[in-house]
């Protein structure tokens, strides 16, 4: 795994240390670490997320707005700046078109042009096209201009720009003898990558029997304008323990096509239960341990462990198992809390986990599991480096999202407050207040 | 999501590509993905890249999605 500590703080957006801010970490202090979509603390000014930007992998920390709030309207800019994918370069030899039934040339002149690309057709009564690969990622927004000409006197009578699937949506154009500029606006193709330009004849791109006729092509410019964004490092606003992960296929979304990422209308870290997770070098070695978790799960986690934190999947970890909330707060000897209520899938939560010498209990929205209190405080307890979130270390994959997760390495049954609609007291009631959980 | 499986050697290979194309920009993100080794045979599995395929000598075998086969056996607490 290449996973670490995550140290570059290069452009932090929207930092306002609004006098009179007070935070969780304020009121209750000692959390051995702390992650979260708001701020959580005065004396934090950092960033709370850095993120990366599908269009074009550029990173960027984000921070809070004058609330406290994640400041999404600096994310969804920076997320979704214009970043052109493709822009042609048909002068003679540059040409990287990919054609079918055709034939490409660039460095031509026609009607007054140089440079422009020439499509010829041939191979039959089929489908002629020439395409430009890899332009879309199914998933955003796209603004496609090009110029084209067609020279009139042929079978051909216009082009039509797809990406090889009609649901994709399709653009005819139809001007003879003249270069005319096309500007497609805002194209979400979500079943092809490919930006193709087919011969047209009337309404009809397959079969086109006109082998030798001839289309021209310059300035093909496609412009993604929406993107995702990836969380490279969850910041810890409690320490320097930031959840970090280099690795693009296992970074989280905060970004979803677009829009901030949300799990059940929460601003979440949205996590793909397959390979998504973040990892702190974060040391903990304890008997006592308190955990508050705001996440939920997909449905998935009515058949499978979904964990929404851990270091492995024997030693230390907290996860949402057939609806359970099992927390291993002691491997040797193995000590697992379990509250053994169900929680709703595809519903953000608050789970809490207590564990120390007065108290081993777990909640759900501020419900006590049914289980017997559980005194850990005699046990091995907890001994780890690295705790990852989104997973146990590359197993049990949380599918969901997760909103928030303040880990103590003490017992804080006297701060775990309770949990009423709307509010509450202490740490859980600070939690539902913010997220309007219950 | 959809996966190459094969050797260890075959999907570093893939991976070595996916970054030599990708070029990285960013100051944390350095890696397309990392191989994931079966729980109990001796091949392993790499995300598929939308739009980079393995080289044409590589055996990789294309999946739309991973067999249960390839999740680790849950331990009961």
């Amino acid at each position: 795994m290449r996973l670490g500590l995550g140290l570059g703080v290069d452009s932090i957006t929207s930092q306002k240390i609004g006098a009179g801010f007070t935070g969780i970490l304020d009121e209750f202090t000692g959390a051995a670490a702390a992650y979260s979509v708001r701020r959580l603390s005065s004396t934090y000014t950092d960033g709370l997320i850095r993120v990366r930007r599908s269009s074009d992998d550029t990173e960027q920390d984000i921070g809070f707005d004058s609330n406290g709030d994640l400041d999404t309207t600096a994310l969804t800019t920076f997320v979704n700046e214009d970043v052109d994918i493709y822009t042609s370069d048909f002068t003679s030899g540059n040409e990287d078109m990919a054609e079918v039934n055709g034939t490409g040339a660039d460095g031509q002149s026609v009607a007054g042009v140089d440079d422009a690309y020439k499509f010829t057709l041939s191979g039959g009564s089929v489908a002629h096209y020439t395409r430009t690969n890899s332009a879309f990622d199914k998933v955003n927004s796209y603004d496609v201009s090009f110029d084209y000409y067609i020279p009139s006197g042929q079978t051909i009578d216009g082009i039509r720009v797809r990406t090889g699937t009609t649901s994709d949506g399709e653009y005819d154009q139809t001007t003879l003898d003249a270069w005319t500029s096309v500007a497609i606006e805002d194209w979400t193709p979500t079943s092809k990558s490919t930006c193709r330009f087919n011969a047209l004849v009337g309404s009809s791109i397959d079969p086109i029997d006109a082998d030798g006729d001839v289309f021209y092509l310059k300035n093909i410019v496609v412009t993604q304008t929406t993107a995702d964004g990836h969380v490279t490092t969850w910041y810890d606003q409690a320490g320097s323990n930031n959840a970090t992960n280099s690795t693009e296929s296992e970074q989280p979304l905060i970004v979803d096509g677009g829009s901030v990422a949300q799990f059940d209308g929460i601003n979440a870290i949205k996590t793909n239960g397959t390979s998504h997770q973040l990892a702190a070098s974060l040391s903990l070695s304890t008997t006592a341990f308190s955990s508050f978790s705001v996440a939920g799960t997909d449905g998935a986690a009515g058949t499978s462990a979904q964990a929404i934190f851990g270091s492995n999947a024997t030693a230390f970890y907290s996860q949402i198992k057939s609806y359970d909330l099992e927390t291993r707060v002691s491997s040797s000897p193995v000590l697992t809390l379990d509250d053994d209520i169900g929680n709703n899938p595809n519903q953000m939560q608050l789970f809490s986990s207590i564990n120390g010498t007065s108290e081993g209990n777990q909640y759900i929205d501020g419900t006590l599991g049914n289980r017997s209190p559980l005194d850990t405080s005699s046990s091995g307890g907890i001994s780890e480096t690295t705790v990852y979130i989104g997973s146990a270390n590359g197993q049990r994959y949380l599918g969901g999202g997760i909103s928030e997760i303040i880990l103590f390495a003490s017992e804080q049954s006297s701060n775990r407050g309770t949990v009423t609609t709307g509010g509450g007291t202490g740490i859980q009631g600070n939690i539902n207040t913010y997220f309007n959980i219950v | 999501m959809s996966w190459y499986i094969g050797t260890l050697k075959e999907v570093e290979a893939y991976n070595a590509k996916v970054n030599e194309a990708k070029a990285y920009k960013g100051s944390i993100t350095s890696n397309w993905a990392n191989p994931r080794q079966h729980p109990e045979d001796d091949y392993y599995a790499i995300i598929a890249k939308s739009g980079i395929e393995p080289d044409e000598e590589s055996s990789l075998q294309f999946v739309e999605a991973l067999g249960e086969d390839w999740t680790p056996t849950e331990e009961t607490p």
